[in-house]
């Protein structure tokens, strides 16, 4: 079963490169695409750049409470938007053929929209995340601009 | 010809009487259930919509995600959802052991994992033994079950994972 990335176009690539890290303990990944830059979180907020929280945005509890370590510069229809999280994992090239579409009855919920497939990942389901959707919700921000 | 006397009548009805009496358990037919526990209750889901069971796999959890739904197993290389039957019939949860167990269910297309305490048994019941579900259940739970039978001597209650699903899809609502 394939599953169907919201931006599919026509011709789905036979793979699709994609960044895997943590949040709040949780593996996630992003397509490599959309990822512009990465930073030590320490540096951006040095250098003041506004961040919003991963984990914080899709409802994860930092446990214990516990700055992000790592800033993402993520681009999500036509908008650009530095995100927080806790560790860069890997970037990896999967077969298409090994995305999944989120289960149901996960599927019928509206708060893991956000998330829109998975893959197993050395016994692991990572969760693939939506940034254009990511960018839908309100956040808190940390930074100053 | 010599006339049946009224006995040799009678005995010839029992006969007969008997003879529908046992086609008529053998014909009786018989459905398997897998019965489960949630806490110190037993529940069952009938057998065919029951296509593995699988031990406590670890669950990675959804972000967003009911409670309900405490996340996501990795069976074999597929992702597959689990629902937590306590929390989702409202009873206190117990915690997850090594005899808890997911059990696969299937219905109408849509595939989930059931988390259950502890697999009691798989047996084959007759289904004059189903009967209907207890007037004295609170209304959201009655509509969850299908009936109620006994095995070993214990009250199963049988749940419906059609009307499960159903409550779980309004829950995404």
């Amino acid at each position: 079963m394939r599953a169907e990335h919201p931006q599919a176009e026509d011709t789905v690539p036979a793979e699709l490169p994609l960044l895997l890290f943590h949040a709040a303990g949780v593996a996630l990944g992003v397509e490599a695409a959309a990822v512009e830059s990465i930073v030590d979180a320490e540096q951006a907020r040095r250098d003041g750049i506004a961040c919003r929280d991963l984990a914080e945005l899709i409802g994860l509890a930092r446990t214990p409470a516990r700055a992000p370590q790592k800033s993402l510069l993520l681009r999500g229809r036509g908008e650009r938007c530095w995100f927080g999280i806790d560790s860069l994992d890997e970037i990896v090239t999967i077969p298409t053929a090994e995305l999944q579409p989120l289960p149901e009855p996960l599927a019928q919920f509206k708060a893991p929209r956000v998330f829109w497939g998975g893959i197993v990942r050395e016994n692991r389901v990572v969760l693939l995340v939506d940034v254009d959707r990511l960018q839908e919700p309100a956040a808190t921000a940390i930074g100053t601009r | 010809m010599e006339e049946k006397s009224r006995s040799d009548l009678i005995v010839e009805e029992l006969k007969r009487r008997k003879g529908q009496g046992s086609s008529a358990a053998l014909e009786e037919e018989k459905s398997k259930f897998v019965i489960f526990t949630l806490g110190e209750a037993l529940y069952a889901f009938p057998g065919v919509e029951v296509k593995e069971i699988l031990p406590a796999l670890e669950i990675f959890p959804v972000p967003g995600a009911p409670k309900t739904v405490p996340g996501v197993i990795n069976n074999r290389g597929d992702i597959e959802a689990v629902i937590d039957l306590q929390a989702f019939l409202g009873l206190p949860r117990s915690k997850t052991s090594v005899g808890s167990r997911i059990l696969m269910t299937e219905k109408g297309g849509v595939r989930s994992g059931m988390l259950v305490d502890t697999l009691v048994d798989v047996v084959d019941l007759p289904q004059s033994s189903i009967k209907p579900p207890l007037a004295t259940l609170d209304d959201a739970t009655r509509e969850l079950v299908a009936g109620e039978t006994v095995c070993q001597g214990r009250s199963v209650v049988v749940l419906d994972l059609s009307r499960i699903i159903e409550t779980l899809g309004t829950h995404a609502r």
